[in-house]
């Protein structure tokens, strides 16, 4: 009988293991003559900020910025998502969406103005903050309270696109400003690390 | 070279400025320096390496023929400037290179009230690039084989008139603007690439599209995420998909001409935007009243568009016997298509222009009748002649 337990509770463990180590939903790589954002249509360039979800039927989406990830899921909900890459703002490896540690600023220059940028581990996103003097701290669960903004400061009015796939808009608050001034006197840094 | 003093710079004979170094080879940091005639060469890219960079305000950059590894010409906090006559070309001369390696040829961040008229940009990443910039004026441009030829993201109040654009990927890619005039500009040929249109509108508000033309094109004019928009007296002819609406609400889109496309139009969570009177080639059309406008109306049916959403390959099947069968046959919920109550019987924009071009270019019939018509009496008669002469 105890034999018995013993080998189902074996089977299990083997089923679990072998289970988790099927990689079902690889990314795929960026073909930037073909690729596009499912969301805003532009070209998906190979760089750090490319993201990409693989569906449970296998198919990839891929996303020219973090934001755009996000705009389709709100679009889409999640439930057809197999699995969710970004990619380390470093070395352009593909990590999983839930893994990676976010860097937020409005002074952050990426393809759709979102200002976010991921890393595989802590302490290079620590780091990223150190060099570039501003930045705030995010984990994936941090991000379902993010406010997604983008930071257009020459707009006369910010725009801000709203689950429901309807823009409205927020005139400039306070805060806003103030991450205007701030952002310019990152201009220069910001710049040299934009992709687009 | 850099200038932080404000001077003007004239190149009275061939001047070349070769640059070796990543950083510009000219970088102008004093208000109200005029630049013009000399060319230059930028041998390194990467990053935001670029030939010429502007951080000054009232600067005149004109006549400059630049060839770069990098980007063309870069402005940030650059405002009140003028950019004009310009050639900017990527350098071949160091191997083939891939789209993601070449920089923009024209690019502005946090820029305004700049002036940039007339300059051919070849082979770029971005023909000309404006980013979270307002009131430009972007006239009569030239931009073939690049990415986008013109690339607007979070632009205010801005024209752009008169620009040709050819064999890019995009024509237009107009991305989070308010306020922007596009008129008379003219997109052909962008359909090497997959993802090709015209003219591109993606969360666009407030704007008007007129009087350009989009002809060749794998989609003429891509609507999605736009609302409050006009878009009218546009030609619209042989491009794969004349005009497609994704979520694109509340646009008044009338007197345009769509000519010889393999579709028309397609519109998908579509509903409420406004057609009227645009002339659509392939319409059943009926005028009973005479009043040039059509009884019957013309609605877009939204099934092609569906079926390639998920599918994309799916387009190599249209236009066949099969697809065009089934396409009747997904006709039933048509009070959810997007309809042209009242199309209009004749062209909006007739292209009266280009035909007297080549009317002027080739001889009139008569003439050339005459002469074919004498060069073959001629040749007759001289074989009469030497015939003749031979049997004597």
């Amino acid at each position: 009988m105890k034999k018995g337990i013993i080998a189902i509770s074996l089977m299990l463990v083997l089923i679990a293991v072998t289970g988790c180590g099927k990689q079902a939903y690889q990314p795929q790589a960026i073909n930037e003559d073909v690729d596009v954002c499912v969301i805003c249509n532009m070209q998906v360039k190979d760089d750090a900020y490319a993201t990409q979800i693989v569906t449970k039927e296998g198919k990839s989406l891929k996303f020219d910025d973090l934001g755009c990830m996000n705009e389709w899921k709100a679009q889409n909900g999640t439930e057809d998502i197999g699995m969710e890459y970004v990619r380390d703002y470093n070395d352009k490896e593909w990590i999983e969406y839930k893994k990676a540690t976010y860097v937020y600023d409005a002074s952050i220059r990426t393809p759709m103005a979102y200002g976010l940028v991921s890393f595989k581990d802590k302490q290079a996103a620590e780091q990223f903050i150190e060099e570039q003097g501003v930045g705030q701290l995010l984990s994936s669960e941090e991000l379902a309270n993010h406010t997604w903004e983008q930071s257009m400061d020459m707009m006369d009015m910010d725009m801000h696109m709203h689950e429901d796939g309807e823009t409205h808009e927020e005139p400039h608050t306070h805060e806003q400003s103030h991450t205007h001034e701030e952002s310019h006197a990152h201009d220069e840094h910001s710049e040299d690390q934009s992709g687009h | 070279m850099h200038i932080d003093k404000r001077l003007v710079i004239e190149a009275l004979e061939q001047v070349v400025l070769v640059n070796d170094h990543p950083a510009p080879a000219i970088f102008i940091q004093a208000d109200g320096v005029v630049i013009q005639g000399i060319r230059i060469i930028q041998k390194q890219g990467g990053d935001e390496s670029t030939a010429v960079s502007v951080q000054a305000d009232g600067v005149m950059l004109k006549e400059l023929e630049i060839r770069t590894h990098g980007y063309g010409i870069q402005l940030r906090d650059a405002h009140g400037g003028a950019l004009e006559g310009n050639y900017i070309a990527w350098d071949r001369s160091q191997g083939p290179s891939t789209l993601g390696e070449k920089g923009n040829g024209i690019d502005l961040y946090k820029s305004s009230n700049n002036l940039i008229e007339q300059n051919v940009i070849v082979n770029m990443r971005d023909g000309i690039y404006l980013d979270n910039s307002k009131d430009l004026m972007i006239a009569d441009n030239r931009i073939f084989g690049s990415r986008y030829g013109i690339h607007c993201m979070y632009v205010d109040g801005t024209e752009i008139v008169g620009n040709i654009g050819e064999n890019n990927i995009t024509g237009a890619m107009i991305m989070g603007v308010r306020d922007v005039i596009v008129s008379s500009n003219s997109f052909a040929e962008q359909r090497s690439n997959v993802n090709s249109q015209g003219i591109l509108l993606y969360d666009v508000r407030d704007s008007l599209v007129e009087k350009n033309v989009l002809e060749g094109n794998r989609v003429g004019i891509y609507l999605e995420r736009s609302r409050q928009n006009e878009l009218s007296y546009n030609s619209i002819s042989r491009n794969f998909v004349g005009m497609q609406f994704v979520s694109a609400e509340d646009n008044l889109i009338h007197y345009n001409d769509f000519v010889g496309n393999v579709i028309e139009a397609e519109a998908t969570k579509s509903e409420s935007n406004q057609l009227h009177q645009n002339f659509w080639d392939m319409a059943a059309l009926l005028d009973l009243n005479d009043d040039g406008v059509s009884e019957l109306s013309y609605a877009i049916n939204p099934f092609y568009r569906n079926l390639i959403t998920r599918i994309p390959a799916f387009q190599l099947f249209f236009q066949s016997p099969g697809i065009h069968f089934l396409s009747t046959m997904a006709e039933q919920d048509r009070q959810g298509w997007t309809i042209d109550p009242s199309p209009g019987m004749k062209l909006n924009m007739p292209r009266m222009d280009l035909d007297a071009d080549a009317d002027n270019n080739s001889l009139p019939e008569g003439t050339f009748l005459i002469i074919v018509a004498s060069m073959l009496l001629l040749v007759s008669g001289l074989t009469i002649i030497y015939s003749r002469g031979s049997k004597e």
